[in-house]
């Protein structure tokens, strides 16, 4: 049986239902998360394995016992909150010894295990402070630390990293990793930043609408999503909706508003659905040579790359190309549109 | 750089005439109590400290002053502790006769002190509690619990509870999340109302005299009596000692707490 495991999983209030019927299972010392929308229910599902909600259907287990019905402070596990939840009128070792206090570990104890959280989340000059004299991402890191410290046997961290600023976010997503690697334990993130979900996650649980939509690994669900929801919330997507007019063994002959584009894969004559591709896996080439051809109608230049939107017969679309250190397609040109032919896929219409 | 919060020389206008409004009294009060006369009036020829010792010997407004601290150390003490598990209630629960149980709590704010002391002289009279000090502690808890509430009620609001949860994550019970956590951090609305509800149980008269007897007379019912028979500076003496008490205590609740944060409730 795995670590964690999340049985039929539903919760309603009144007539909505916030999830319905999820199921997970993770193993020990891996990192999951459940990336989503707001509303998406992922951070009911995170306060149902907390033990602030009970789910109305389903069962939680953790390491073999059904906590799906025990009190918060009998779960043993590590929270970090999106608002960092520190106790104000608590100094920072204060703060992270809570949890060691609560379970009864003498002082000396207490404050070696303070102390050496602390170097590991390289705060220790830091440990009289109290939170409001703190930076962010230093209150942050007192947050992981009070719940690490506890060893606990689930961590979870909800959007832990949404209230700092971009440059420290990135900086910190690393930390954390790293962190999560040397104290080894199993911790749920749960995040509306696909990217945040990708650079740290082992496996990326996609929620919409209450609903698992895929799990799976960061880079098999980004090149094969399910659907066209993970397909644009993993990443932007073009989507050119068509049918099918031909199928000849693994290939499908699409009718895109006129265009035959081919595309490897397996569906029926008539189906209605959608083409889609990645813009950074589109490639521009001389007009007439490519796929069809499309008029730049913006480019903007990104430094690391340059973003496209076009117009074709197919319809608006957008193109990323890595900046080579060379000119390349102005707004207004003419160009011919081209990819590897494993770039494409298929999904259901919509 | 310009500050917009400034007030305009209008607006400065406006504040001090309304602060010398205010001030005027006290400031009068406190004039008269240092006359040499033996009547009510400004100390022009010279300044004595004559009224300020006539209250020694004067007894019944010592016993007086100690009854009504007394008085209002009881009853602003079980007034807040019943105004944090109601505000609690109410601030985080939806629950049937939500709105009743504030309404209740607030509304002897809206019912004329005049009609409350009737009320509660025949109510006490019929317990037998009439004229004891519990019975006026019980009285002064129901005039008081609005003012109590109502900051207990703001902090508990703008409390952020995921501190609760996070208590709770870490091990602790209910009970020590709220010994711990919960208090510590609705303390400065816990002390606002208490101080607030203290200074309104300790300045009542209206309702009061009609509850207090010769043996449980609180120092404004006495001051009320006093000039009732005579009109002499003692009773600006007396104010003078209270404003002078009140003000000490209001530099040390600032020192502590800082009053604003106190009496707006932040």
């Amino acid at each position: 049986m795995s670590f964690l495991t999340l049985q039929n999983i539903s919760k309603r209030y009144g007539q909505v239902a916030a999830v319905e019927d999820f199921n997970l299972s993770v193993e020990k010392g891996e990192f999951v998360s459940f990336l989503g929308p707001s509303g998406c229910g992922k951070t009911t599902t995170l306060q149902m394995i907390a033990g602030f909600e009970e789910p109305t259907t389903g069962t939680i287990h953790i390491d073999g016992s059904d906590m799906t019905h025990v009190a918060p402070n009998a779960r043993d596990i590590g929270i970090v909150f999106q608002s960092y939840a520190l106790f104000p009128h608590m100094t920072v070792t204060e703060n992270v010894g809570f949890g060691l206090e609560m379970r009864g570990i003498n002082k000396p104890e207490r404050d070696q295990r303070v102390t050496e959280t602390l170097e590991l989340v390289r705060l220790a000059e830091f440990a009289d402070r109290y939170p409001k004299a703190l930076s962010g991402g230093q209150r942050q890191r007192v947050a992981l630390a009070r719940a690490i410290v506890i060893k606990p046997q689930l961590l979870l961290l909800d959007e832990p990293l949404s209230a700092l600023d971009a440059k420290i976010r990135e900086s910190m997503q690393v930390e954390l990793r790293n962190i999560q690697h040397t104290v080894g334990v199993t911790t749920i993130l749960v995040t509306h930043d696909q990217a945040e979900a990708m650079a740290m996650s082992d496996r990326i649980a996609v929620m919409n609408m209450g609903r698992m939509a895929q799990l799976g690994e960061p880079f098999e669900i980004y090149e094969n999503p399910g659907d066209s929801f993970t397909s644009n919330f993993l990443g932007t997507t073009n989507l050119f909706p068509g049918k099918v007019i031909a199928v000849n063994g693994d290939e499908v002959s699409v009718d895109c508003s006129g265009t035959e584009v081919r595309v490897q894969g397996k569906s029926q004559t008539g189906a209605e659905l959608s083409v889609a591709i990645r813009p950074e896996k589109i490639g521009l080439v001389e007009p007439g040579s490519g796929f069809f051809d499309a008029r730049v109608r913006t480019r903007i230049f990104l430094g690391t790359s340059w973003a496209y939107q076009m117009d074709s017969d197919l319809g608006a679309f957008n193109v990323t190309l890595q900046n080579t250190g060379h000119l390349v397609a102005g707004e207004g040109e003419m160009v011919g549109i081209s990819w590897q032919a494993d770039a494409v896929r298929l999904l259901g219409a919509g | 750089m310009r500050r917009y919060d400034k007030n305009g020389p209008l607006a400065m206008g406006f504040n001090l005439i309304f602060l010398v409004f205010i001030l005027a009294p006290l400031v009068v009060v406190c004039l008269v109590a240092f006359t040499d006369k033996g009547y009510l009036s400004l100390p022009r020829d010279g300044l004595s400290l004559r009224w300020f010792v006539a209250i020694l010997d004067h007894p019944e407004f010592i016993d007086a002053f100690w009854y009504s601290i007394y008085l209002a150390i009881g009853s602003a003490t079980l007034a807040v502790m019943l105004a944090v598990p109601a505000a609690i209630a109410t601030a985080r629960y939806r629950f049937p006769g939500r709105g009743l149980v504030m309404a209740f709590f607030m509304s002897p704010l809206m019912v004329p002190h005049v009609v409350l002391g009737v009320a509660f002289l025949s109510y006490l009279s019929r317990l037998g509690w009439a004229g004891t000090y519990l019975g006026l502690v019980a009285c002064h808890i129901i005039l008081i619990m609005p003012y109590a509430l109502r900051l207990v009620l703001a902090s508990v609001t703008g409390m952020d509870r995921s501190a609760e949860a996070a208590a709770r994550s870490l091990g602790a019970t209910r009970w020590v999340t709220f010994r711990r956590v919960t208090v510590p951090l609705i303390l400065p609305g816990v002390t606002g109302g208490w101080v607030l509800a203290f200074i309104t149980s300790f300045d009542e008269l209206t309702m009061t005299i009609f509850i207090a007897s010769p043996s449980s007379t609180t120092l404004p019912v006495r001051m009320y009596q006093h000039i009732t028979e005579t009109i002499d500076p003692l009773i600006a003496s007396v104010s003078a000692v209270i404003i002078f008490i009140t003000m000490v205590m209001m530099i040390i609740l600032d020192r502590i707490f800082g009053l604003d944060k106190l009496l707006v409730g932040k």
